[in-house]
Protein backbone atom coordinates (compact mmCIF):
# COMPACT_ATOMS: atom_id res chain seq x y z
CA UNK A 1 0.00 0.00 0.00
CA UNK A 2 1.29 3.09 -0.91
CA UNK A 3 0.51 6.64 1.46
CA UNK A 4 1.84 9.67 0.27
CA UNK A 5 1.52 13.22 1.74
CA UNK A 6 2.70 16.67 0.68
CA UNK A 7 4.76 19.37 2.78
CA UNK A 8 5.35 23.02 2.23
CA UNK A 9 8.58 23.69 0.64
CA UNK A 10 10.10 25.38 4.06
CA UNK A 11 12.89 24.18 6.91
CA UNK A 12 10.28 23.68 9.45
CA UNK A 13 8.31 21.37 7.70
CA UNK A 14 11.03 19.17 8.08
CA UNK A 15 9.24 17.57 12.15
CA UNK A 16 6.50 16.89 10.16
CA UNK A 17 7.96 14.81 7.31
CA UNK A 18 9.75 13.14 10.11
CA UNK A 19 6.07 12.38 11.70
CA UNK A 20 5.10 11.40 8.91
CA UNK A 21 7.53 8.49 8.14
CA UNK A 22 7.42 7.17 11.18
CA UNK A 23 3.30 6.97 10.65
CA UNK A 24 4.54 5.27 7.64
CA UNK A 25 6.76 3.00 8.79
CA UNK A 26 4.86 1.40 11.64
CA UNK A 27 3.84 -1.37 10.30
CA UNK A 28 6.26 -1.85 7.94
CA UNK A 29 8.87 -4.79 9.28
CA UNK A 30 12.08 -2.70 9.41
CA UNK A 31 14.50 -2.25 11.96
CA UNK A 32 15.20 1.05 13.85
CA UNK A 33 18.76 1.55 12.06
CA UNK A 34 16.98 1.20 8.73
CA UNK A 35 14.56 3.61 10.06
CA UNK A 36 16.58 6.16 10.90
CA UNK A 37 18.59 5.92 7.31
CA UNK A 38 15.30 6.42 5.61
CA UNK A 39 14.79 9.29 7.74
CA UNK A 40 18.25 10.78 7.06
CA UNK A 41 17.79 10.22 3.25
CA UNK A 42 14.50 12.45 3.45
CA UNK A 43 16.37 15.04 5.14
CA UNK A 44 19.02 15.04 3.26
CA UNK A 45 16.89 15.33 -0.06
CA UNK A 46 14.82 17.82 1.05
CA UNK A 47 16.90 20.12 2.71
CA UNK A 48 19.06 19.52 -0.55
CA UNK A 49 16.03 20.74 -2.64
CA UNK A 50 15.12 23.58 -0.18
CA UNK A 51 18.78 24.78 -1.09
CA UNK A 52 18.56 24.60 -4.88
CA UNK A 53 15.15 25.75 -5.15
CA UNK A 54 12.84 28.50 -4.27
CA UNK A 55 11.56 28.22 -0.69
CA UNK A 56 7.74 29.79 -1.59
CA UNK A 57 7.10 26.58 -4.67
CA UNK A 58 4.98 23.84 -4.65
CA UNK A 59 4.86 21.21 -2.26
CA UNK A 60 7.17 18.08 -1.76
CA UNK A 61 5.38 15.31 -2.26
CA UNK A 62 6.66 11.84 -0.35
CA UNK A 63 5.52 8.76 -0.94
CA UNK A 64 6.07 5.57 0.89
CA UNK A 65 5.30 2.18 -0.19
CA UNK A 66 5.93 -0.62 2.27
CA UNK A 67 6.19 -3.96 0.09
CA UNK A 68 7.49 -7.72 0.97
CA UNK A 69 11.14 -6.82 1.77
CA UNK A 70 11.36 -3.69 0.37
CA UNK A 71 10.47 -0.13 1.74
CA UNK A 72 10.21 2.43 -1.92
CA UNK A 73 10.68 6.17 -0.89
CA UNK A 74 9.41 8.77 -3.59
CA UNK A 75 9.53 12.37 -3.54
CA UNK A 76 8.46 14.92 -6.13
CA UNK A 77 9.34 18.23 -6.42
CA UNK A 78 7.37 20.97 -9.09
CA UNK A 79 8.24 23.68 -10.54
CA UNK A 80 12.23 23.35 -9.72
CA UNK A 81 15.07 23.23 -12.22
CA UNK A 82 17.18 19.68 -12.84
CA UNK A 83 19.31 18.51 -9.72
CA UNK A 84 20.51 15.55 -10.58
CA UNK A 85 21.24 14.05 -7.23
CA UNK A 86 22.77 10.67 -8.14
CA UNK A 87 25.41 12.70 -10.40
CA UNK A 88 27.05 14.64 -7.28
CA UNK A 89 30.32 13.69 -7.17
CA UNK A 90 31.44 11.98 -3.60
CA UNK A 91 32.45 13.54 -0.98
CA UNK A 92 36.47 13.26 -0.02
CA UNK A 93 35.82 11.63 3.75
CA UNK A 94 39.28 11.18 3.89
CA UNK A 95 40.55 15.23 4.51
CA UNK A 96 42.11 16.11 7.38
CA UNK A 97 40.53 18.43 9.87
CA UNK A 98 42.09 21.56 8.44
CA UNK A 99 41.13 20.73 5.10
CA UNK A 100 37.09 20.29 5.98
CA UNK A 101 34.25 22.56 5.01
CA UNK A 102 30.37 22.07 5.86
CA UNK A 103 28.36 20.64 3.32
CA UNK A 104 28.60 18.44 1.00
CA UNK A 105 27.89 14.79 2.90
CA UNK A 106 24.21 14.70 3.00
CA UNK A 107 24.40 12.90 -0.61
CA UNK A 108 27.39 11.12 0.05
CA UNK A 109 25.72 9.34 3.25
CA UNK A 110 22.77 9.09 1.67
CA UNK A 111 24.37 7.00 -0.85
CA UNK A 112 26.02 5.04 1.35
CA UNK A 113 23.13 4.21 3.74
CA UNK A 114 20.33 3.61 0.95
CA UNK A 115 19.81 1.27 -2.20
CA UNK A 116 18.95 2.00 -5.65
CA UNK A 117 18.79 5.91 -5.62
CA UNK A 118 17.57 7.17 -8.49
CA UNK A 119 16.51 10.45 -10.43
CA UNK A 120 14.12 11.36 -12.91
CA UNK A 121 13.69 15.26 -14.65
CA UNK A 122 10.06 15.70 -16.46
CA UNK A 123 11.39 19.10 -18.15
CA UNK A 124 7.32 19.62 -19.27
CA UNK A 125 6.48 19.86 -16.07
CA UNK A 126 9.42 20.96 -14.45
CA UNK A 127 9.09 17.99 -11.77
CA UNK A 128 11.85 16.09 -9.79
CA UNK A 129 11.43 12.82 -9.10
CA UNK A 130 13.85 11.19 -6.57
CA UNK A 131 13.11 7.53 -5.30
CA UNK A 132 15.09 5.23 -2.76
CA UNK A 133 14.80 1.61 -1.74
CA UNK A 134 15.47 0.00 1.72
CA UNK A 135 15.20 -3.65 1.83
CA UNK A 136 13.86 -5.05 5.06
CA UNK A 137 15.37 -6.63 7.83
CA UNK A 138 13.67 -7.88 11.09
CA UNK A 139 13.08 -5.08 13.80
CA UNK A 140 15.56 -4.92 16.60
CA UNK B 1 13.45 18.30 18.94
CA UNK B 2 16.68 18.87 20.50
CA UNK B 3 17.48 19.29 24.49
CA UNK B 4 20.63 20.45 24.79
CA UNK B 5 22.03 20.72 28.70
CA UNK B 6 25.14 20.97 30.32
CA UNK B 7 25.27 17.47 32.81
CA UNK B 8 27.00 18.43 36.61
CA UNK B 9 30.87 16.92 35.27
CA UNK B 10 30.57 20.25 32.66
CA UNK B 11 29.83 17.99 29.56
CA UNK B 12 27.12 18.72 27.14
CA UNK B 13 24.16 16.83 27.20
CA UNK B 14 22.42 16.21 23.34
CA UNK B 15 18.87 14.56 23.56
CA UNK B 16 16.97 13.77 20.46
CA UNK B 17 17.29 14.70 16.99
CA UNK B 18 20.41 16.65 16.02
CA UNK B 19 18.97 17.94 12.16
CA UNK B 20 18.51 21.02 9.64
CA UNK B 21 15.86 21.91 11.86
CA UNK B 22 17.85 22.23 15.37
CA UNK B 23 21.42 23.04 13.51
CA UNK B 24 21.54 26.64 14.58
CA UNK B 25 20.06 25.92 18.30
CA UNK B 26 22.89 23.48 18.75
CA UNK B 27 25.24 25.36 16.90
CA UNK B 28 24.69 28.76 19.32
CA UNK B 29 24.77 26.65 22.27
CA UNK B 30 27.94 24.69 21.32
CA UNK B 31 29.56 28.36 20.65
CA UNK B 32 29.78 29.10 24.08
CA UNK B 33 31.79 26.45 24.76
CA UNK B 34 35.72 26.44 24.92
CA UNK B 35 38.21 23.87 25.98
CA UNK B 36 38.11 20.56 25.93
CA UNK B 37 34.32 19.67 25.86
CA UNK B 38 33.06 16.04 26.44
CA UNK B 39 29.59 15.50 24.71
CA UNK B 40 27.40 13.07 26.18
CA UNK B 41 25.29 11.49 22.99
CA UNK B 42 23.75 8.24 25.16
CA UNK B 43 20.85 9.66 23.90
CA UNK B 44 21.61 11.69 21.05
CA UNK B 45 19.08 9.63 18.94
CA UNK B 46 19.87 10.89 14.79
CA UNK B 47 21.89 13.25 13.10
CA UNK B 48 22.57 14.19 9.95
CA UNK B 49 24.54 16.13 7.74
CA UNK B 50 23.64 19.12 9.33
CA UNK B 51 24.29 18.11 12.45
CA UNK B 52 27.70 16.79 11.36
CA UNK B 53 28.71 20.63 10.12
CA UNK B 54 27.67 21.98 13.29
CA UNK B 55 29.84 18.99 15.08
CA UNK B 56 32.91 20.11 12.81
CA UNK B 57 32.51 24.19 12.99
CA UNK B 58 33.12 23.41 17.13
CA UNK B 59 36.12 21.14 16.55
CA UNK B 60 37.76 23.47 14.04
CA UNK B 61 37.08 26.70 16.97
CA UNK B 62 37.88 24.21 19.62
CA UNK B 63 41.06 23.12 18.09
CA UNK B 64 41.99 26.67 17.43
CA UNK B 65 42.44 27.34 20.73
CA UNK B 66 44.30 23.98 22.09
CA UNK B 67 40.66 22.75 22.93
CA UNK B 68 38.83 19.06 20.91
CA UNK B 69 35.58 17.80 21.15
CA UNK B 70 35.24 14.34 22.78
CA UNK B 71 32.01 12.60 22.15
CA UNK B 72 30.77 9.34 24.39
CA UNK B 73 27.78 7.42 24.24
CA UNK B 74 27.23 7.03 20.54
CA UNK B 75 24.44 5.01 19.66
CA UNK B 76 25.10 3.06 16.38
CA UNK B 77 23.42 4.86 13.84
CA UNK B 78 25.07 7.95 14.89
CA UNK B 79 28.48 5.91 15.25
CA UNK B 80 27.73 5.01 11.39
CA UNK B 81 27.26 8.32 10.39
CA UNK B 82 30.42 9.49 11.76
CA UNK B 83 32.57 6.45 10.30
CA UNK B 84 30.80 7.11 6.66
CA UNK B 85 31.42 10.64 6.74
CA UNK B 86 35.20 10.24 8.00
CA UNK B 87 34.25 12.09 11.34
CA UNK B 88 35.42 9.19 13.02
CA UNK B 89 39.04 10.54 12.31
CA UNK B 90 38.55 13.92 13.21
CA UNK B 91 36.61 13.98 16.55
CA UNK B 92 37.58 11.71 19.22
CA UNK B 93 34.40 9.23 20.17
CA UNK B 94 35.26 7.39 22.87
CA UNK B 95 34.63 3.36 23.02
CA UNK B 96 31.46 2.52 23.82
CA UNK B 97 30.82 1.43 27.84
Amino acid sequence: MTVRRSFERRLESLPETVDFAAAALADCDIDSEQRLAIEFAIEELFTNMLKYSPTDGNPVEIAFECGAGNVEVSLIYTDVAAFDVTAVPAADVTLPLQQRQPGGLGLHLTRRLVDDLSYEYLAATRESHVRFRVACRRRT
Amino acid sequence: MLTMDSGPDGSVLLIGRLDAAQAAAAQAFLDHKAGRVEVDCSRLEYISSAGLGVLLKTQKRLMASGGRLRLRGVSRHVHDIFVYSGFDQIIEIAAAE
